[in-house]
């Protein structure tokens, strides 16, 4: 019977999380899909559908209490849902260049990360050199100052190489903060894979690098699929350093076209919540996708402990 | 088939020496065993000669050709590991064929070499699965089989029975004993267990603290140890060692302890070596026997601290003072004599001192 309460109580926390951890995502949908006059709107219904209104009072007023228009002359209630805020985002503003952006700064900084994370992990992992401890310590300590910290460092240095306002600039710096994250996730996943793997390898032919990516690199993956997801994430969805080193909006990276629709005066939150939910589709298909290779294991077997 | 041949060879780890100067040549075909308590440098030895670690001072010989410089690939040695080192993501087949491929081998010949070495060892049903999805016994074959279709010029085997039960561990040791009858290839083997060496090599090389302290037969090394430390690592129950000195009466040598005194028949294979000095006797408690009569020469008396039962024999733990020994005893005997041989009871021994081995108190060398 505890037990049964027990359970229950755990349900209700992990609901009220769920709660609050879908509710604004849907909100996000929810306004996308309205005007954008209907932001205030405080009607619960996520999606209204549209509907047919009489003018019982013949006041030119739809008559359940409230004030919409019926704009388009068609005797349909014109605030509901549409899908005009989208069309507006891909046809009215940039924001293809802005993707085109993105995915190219994105794609750089996911595929430095994971070539140099993989390389510079298997290193750490398998080889005693001069240095290799105060380098391992030393990338821990560069994940101890808050990105925010290192901005002006970062400017200044980027403004002695001439990379402010470019790509180049942009993925120096999103490498250079993922990167010792990602190395040491890498190197603590090859820690656990046998070394006599790589030695029986080289026995039956291999060089050292063959070794390495016929069997280590393989074994890998679930490290690697993180290492890459972080990596993207890092550079994808980032904006303050985007906002100091880009300032020709047609350099701008996704989260700062977003954050262009919002003017001093006023805000286009369709435009916005629109784009916000296109941002996040990429995001959400790569979790979905990989999750499979998130799910460790693949050693099993394979030697004896 | 081919030689190996190790020179003054050498290992640090550091400041710290592993191998202290080896000297030894494996002819071509032979199966070598070199078995050593933990840490003796057996496994670096092997590491050493397969490439994986590189030599301090001294040179290695694969058939006369030095391969300090050559870079494990193209030694064409082939390893079975401890942990069988399988390659997960592969299938049998594939891990089989792995090192077929690398080196470029047409197809054809890949696969008609793995079916015969899944021939051999009965493994054809195993050829698709992971090695995830076999046991332990099945795992070493395969590891085994990925050795064989390579047919290197040595196969070196680093301690590959010891995650095994005790009843795969004896088929395994068949198995490879067979695998090298068939096959004639040179074969080292590292192991710590005195049983698997002793059983399998034509030749064993027992190694203590970076040094080979002796190279011999199974035979040899049982029977003739070269000093202390072969005598008491090779037998089970170890070696009981005795310390005392030789004493000359009249034109006989008796060797003398604190408990008891025992003449030295002039036909002891040492007997000519031996002189009045302290020494270490060294008596396999096999050589220890129970008597109940009491007219034979060098009976002493002992009393039975316990007795371990292990079937066709027993082994009985018997003190003498302060001096603590064992007595291998067969159950037939035993079961003569149970009321005779019970704990806490002294008994009567003869030590059969014509088997018996002689070392210098010092040195641990056999006089």
């Amino acid at each position: 019977m505890a037990k049964k309460i027990e359970t229950i109580i755990i349900f209700i926390f992990l609901s009220l999380f769920c709660f609050a951890t879908i509710y604004p995502a849907l909100n996000i949908v929810g306004v996308s899909l309205r005007t954008d006059d209907a932001f205030q709107n405080r009607s619960l219904s996520l999606i209204e559908f549209e509907e047919k209104y009489e003018d019982i009072n013949s006041n030119g007023k739809w008559d359940k209490g409230e004030s919409y228009e019926d704009v388009n002359n068609n005797n349909k209630w014109d605030s509901g849902s549409s899908m005009k805020s989208y069309l507006s985002l891909f046809t009215e503003t940039d924001f293809m260049l802005w993707t085109w952006n993105s995915i190219i700064i994105s794609f750089v900084v996911t595929l430095t990360g994971v070539v140099f994370a993989s390389t510079g992990g298997y290193a750490l992992s398998r080889f005693k050199f001069k240095g290799r401890e105060f380098g391992m310590i030393a990338l821990m300590t560069t994940q101890m100052f808050p990105a925010t910290m290192l901005l002006l460092p970062f400017f200044i240095l980027l403004s002695y190489l001439e990379l402010i306002n470019s790509y180049i600039g942009l993925i120096i710096i999103y490498s250079s903060t993922a990167l010792p994250f990602c190395i040491w996730q890498m190197k603590g996943y090859y820690d656990t894979i046998p070394p006599s793997l790589e030695e029986s390898a080289r026995l039956d032919g291999c060089s050292r690098y063959q070794a390495f990516y016929k069997i280590i690199l393989p074994l890998s993956s679930p490290a690697l699929v993180i290492t890459a997801l972080f990596s993207f994430m890092a550079s994808w969805s980032e904006y303050v350093v985007a906002a100091i080193i880009l300032q020709d909006p047609k350099l701008y990276t996704l989260p700062l076209g977003l954050k262009s629709f919002q003017a001093s005066l006023s805000t286009q939150w369709g435009l916005y919540a629109a784009g916000a939910v296109v941002v996040s589709i990429p995001v959400c298909i790569l979790f979905i996708s990989l999750s499979r290779f998130l799910v460790s294991g693949l050693t099993m077997g394979s030697v004896k402990e | 088939m081919s030689s190996v041949r190790l020179k003054k060879l050498s290992k640090f780890y550091g400041s710290q020496e592993i191998l202290k100067g080896i000297d030894l040549e494996i002819k071509s075909g032979e199966f070598l065993v070199l078995v050593g308590p933990s840490g003796c440098g057996k496994s670096t030895s092997l590491r050493l000669i397969a490439g994986l670690e590189e030599v301090t001072t001294g040179e290695i010989y694969i058939d006369d050709l030095l391969v300090n410089e050559i870079d494990p690939s193209n030694r064409d040695i082939a390893m079975v590991f401890q942990n069988y080192a399988l390659y997960p993501q592969m299938t049998v087949r594939e891990n089989m064929a792995f090192g077929l491929k690398i080196r470029k081998f047409n197809q054809s010949e890949v696969d008609s070499r793995v079916l015969e070495a899944s021939d051999i060892l009965q493994i054809q049903n195993l050829l698709d699965r992971k090695p995830k999805e076999l046991s332990g016994g099945q795992r070493q074959r395969v590891a085994l089989g990925r050795a064989i279709v390579r047919q290197p010029k040595v196969f070196l085997f680093d301690e590959p029975l010891s995650n095994l039960d005790a009843k795969l561990r004896q088929e395994m040791r068949i198995e490879i004993k067979r695998l090298h009858d068939l096959l004639g290839t040179t074969m080292i083997y590292v192991t710590h267990d005195q049983v698997e060496a002793m059983t399998m090599g034509d030749r064993i090389a027992v190694m203590n603290q970076g040094f080979i302290e002796q190279i011999d037969s199974p035979e040899n090394t049982y029977k003739k140890p070269s000093n202390q430390f072969t005598s008491t690592f090779i037998g089970t129950p170890q070696i009981n060692l005795f310390n005392g000195k030789i004493e000359k009466k009249d034109s006989d040598l008796y060797f003398i302890t604190s408990q008891f005194s025992m003449k030295i028949n002039n036909s002891h294979y040492q007997y000519l070596n031996l002189n009045e000095t302290k020494i270490v006797l060294g008596v396999r408690p096999e050589d220890i026997r129970y008597v109940d009569e009491k007219n034979t020469k060098n009976i002493i008396k002992a009393s039975v601290n316990f007795i371990e039962y292990l079937g066709q024999d027993l082994n009985i733990h018997l003190s003498m003072g302060k001096m603590n020994f064992t007595m291998k005893l067969d159950d037939t005997i035993f079961s003569k004599s149970k009321d005779s041989i019970k704990v806490n009871q002294k008994i009567n021994i003869y030590i059969n001192l014509d088997n018996g081995h002689f070392f210098d108190l010092e040195t641990g060398e056999a006089v």
